[in-house]
């Protein structure tokens, strides 16, 4: 047990060496099978059960932060933001959350698909602990943000998966909440809705509210927290500055995916460069030259693509290019003349085929480079940007 | 404040009992139709009423917690509240029942006792027999005492298997 340094503000978690567990087990319905893990445990001999999923995490966060939690699949965030609920409980540590919390955790969590969208907000406002007369003054608002005026009194069951998301955000962050804590809920929702979602966290978090975010977009994360942290294989990583933890996050992830480098076609590319002619990292709206080393072992008349990425497979832009490959070591080079991409990190992804539209080389993340200009100029609030173009304007009002 | 899981095995207990109310309607019209006044001893209805209430809130917070952890247990209920009917005098009189068994089987099974209050409380002007409540009384008060501890300790890792 922790000590505890009295009271929490309201809307203030503190994690204390925090641990997860959980059975691998298949079998533990069975009453027989549980009476024979019992004596093996009091044996000792139990251990082999378990499966950590938290390991010592320990993390304190002030009332009005804003946090994004971040790492791959299965390393336990989802779990941490349950115990945060109250859901699950740690197998060790202290946990304190204080003041009330919205939650959007799972689809199912909170909702009775055999009720109402409208009995459904009053059944998880009293589930909160609100009044009657609380909820009714939100309802409105929240129908509205969830823009779900007609459905409201359908059952849940009967909703599309989209729509139970933006009922359970709504709900989950129009009742005044102390501590919002969101997973993934831009995974569903349409684009309108997903920007309107961050937006509204946005908000939140203005009012002062505590916001945990976890998600897979990190340009979302990026634009919501300003802090991050990091859970890999349920150890915390990293907790710093929102930019400081995503930068070394994602060149992990690169580190990763580095793995990919090497594939191999029919060709196989030896070296991949991204620069701006001149060994330095390319610049906005200057020069950008990529060169790629391929070797191939005969002749071909090839087409080669080449995209580039924020590190998803699907690229801002693609060229491309038909030219003849030597049997042996070729260098290729493509010029762009006017790089239109902000500051930050993007990837070059690359494909090519012959003539007779065979594929040499598979879709895959040849390099990436690091642009050194100015931040992405940001949209409207409610308006979409598809990708992070950016293109230099000079502009007269007369 | 959040409320506690007791909250839903508690709201079936509410469900069953306003299943009770209604069926507590024509049971009613009948004392009317046949302008039978419910006799003076009606008011042990209120002790009988509030140990079965213990009785099932007990087994409740338990049963509730561990069919989680085993499944099973929701298939056996079925089996087990139809035994349970016929050990209770529900369809026979407790006089039916051998003396010197009536004590032992209100202590193991307290719902005897209860059951077979009711009736001569409400219609026959007859206290319970105090000397089978008495004992089924403290398992009722043991059920539910055991029955929260159980569900305190088990519902701790309901998420982690459910
Ligand atoms: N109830 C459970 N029983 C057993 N294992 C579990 C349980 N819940 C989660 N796990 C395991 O714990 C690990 C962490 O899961 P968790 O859902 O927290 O991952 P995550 O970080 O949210 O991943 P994702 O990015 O895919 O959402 C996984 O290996 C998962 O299989
Ligand atoms: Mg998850």
């Amino acid at each position: 047990m922790s000590l505890d340094l009295g009271a929490l503000p309201e809307g203030a978690i503190r994690g204390d060496r925090l641990w997860k567990r959980f059975r691998d087990d298949d079998r533990r319905w069975k009453i027989g099978h549980q009476v024979k893990a019992k004596v093996d445990q009091w044996r000792h001999q139990d251990e082999s059960y378990w499966r950590y999923v938290l390991r010592d995490v320990s993390f304190e966060i002030a009332p009005g932060e804003s946090v994004g939690l971040v790492g791959p699949n299965g390393s336990g965030k989802s779990t941490l933001l349950k115990l945060l609920t109250g859901t699950m409980y740690p197998y060790a540590g202290t946990l304190a959350v204080e003041g009330r919390i919205g939650a959007l955790i799972n689809l199912s969590a909170g909702i009775v698909s055999d009720l109402t969208g409208k009995d459904n907000i009053f059944l998880y406002g009293s589930l909160l602990g609100l009044k009657r007369a609380e909820v009714a003054k939100k309802y409105d608002q929240i129908v509205e943000f969830a823009d779900l005026q007609e459905a409201v009194d359908r059952q849940i069951k009967f909703y599309s998966s989209g729509m139970q998301k933006r009922l359970g955000f709504s709900v989950a962050c129009h009742l005044d909440p102390a501590i919002l804590l969101i997973d993934e809920v831009l995974a569903v929702g349409d684009a309108t809705f997903q920007q309107r979602c961050l937006n509204r966290m946005q908000q939140v978090v203005e009012s002062g509210t505590t916001l945990v975010l976890v998600s897979h977009d990190l340009a979302a994360v990026e634009g919501t927290c300003n802090r991050c942290l990091w859970l890999n294989d349920g150890v915390l990583l990293a907790d710093g500055p929102i930019r400081d933890v995503l930068g070394i996050y994602r060149q992990w992830i690169e580190e990763v995916s580095e793995q990919l480098q090497g594939v191999k076609g029919e060709i196989e590319i030896l070296k991949a460069t991204a620069t701006d002619g001149d060994r330095g990292s390319p610049r906005s709206d200057e020069p950008m030259e990529v060169r790629l080393v391929v070797q191939s072992d005969r002749a071909y008349h090839t087409t080669f693509f080449l995209g580039v990425s924020e590190g998803p497979a699907t690229p801002i832009f693609v060229l491309r290019y038909n030219g003849h490959l030597e049997e042996g070591e070729n260098e290729v080079v493509c010029m762009m003349r006017h790089l239109p991409l902000p500051r930050g990190r993007f990837y070059v992804w690359v494909y090519a085929k012959d003539n007779r539209n065979k594929q040499l080389l598979p879709w895959h993340p040849a390099c990436f480079f690091d642009v050194i200009g100015n931040r992405l100029q940001r949209a409207p609030r409610g308006i979409i940007r598809l990708s992070s173009v950016q293109v230099t304007g000079d502009w007269t009002i007369s | 404040m959040k409320c506690g899981r007791e909250i839903f095995p508690i709201e079936q207990i509410g469900t069953s009992l306003f299943d009770m109310v209604l069926a507590g309607i024509p049971f009613g019209l009948l004392f009317v139709r046949y302008q039978y006044m419910p006799t003076s001893t009606i008011y042990w209805v209120i002790p009988l009423f509030a140990l079965q209430m213990a009785l099932t809130i007990g087994l409740g917070l338990a049963l509730s917690t561990l069919s989680v952890y085993f499944r099973d247990i929701r298939q056996v209920i079925g089996g087990i509240m139809t035994v349970g009917l016929f050990i209770s005098p529900v369809a026979y009189p407790l006089s039916s029942i051998p003396p010197s068994y009536r004590l032992p089987l209100s202590i193991v099974n307290p719902f005897v006792p209860l059951i077979d209050g009711y009736r001569p409380a409400i219609l026959f002007h007859q206290k319970p027999d105090l000397h089978l409540l008495g004992p089924a009384a403290v398992t009722c008060v043991v059920v539910m005492i055991v029955g929260y501890v159980v569900f305190r300790r088990t519902e701790i890792g309901i998420a982690d298997v459910a």
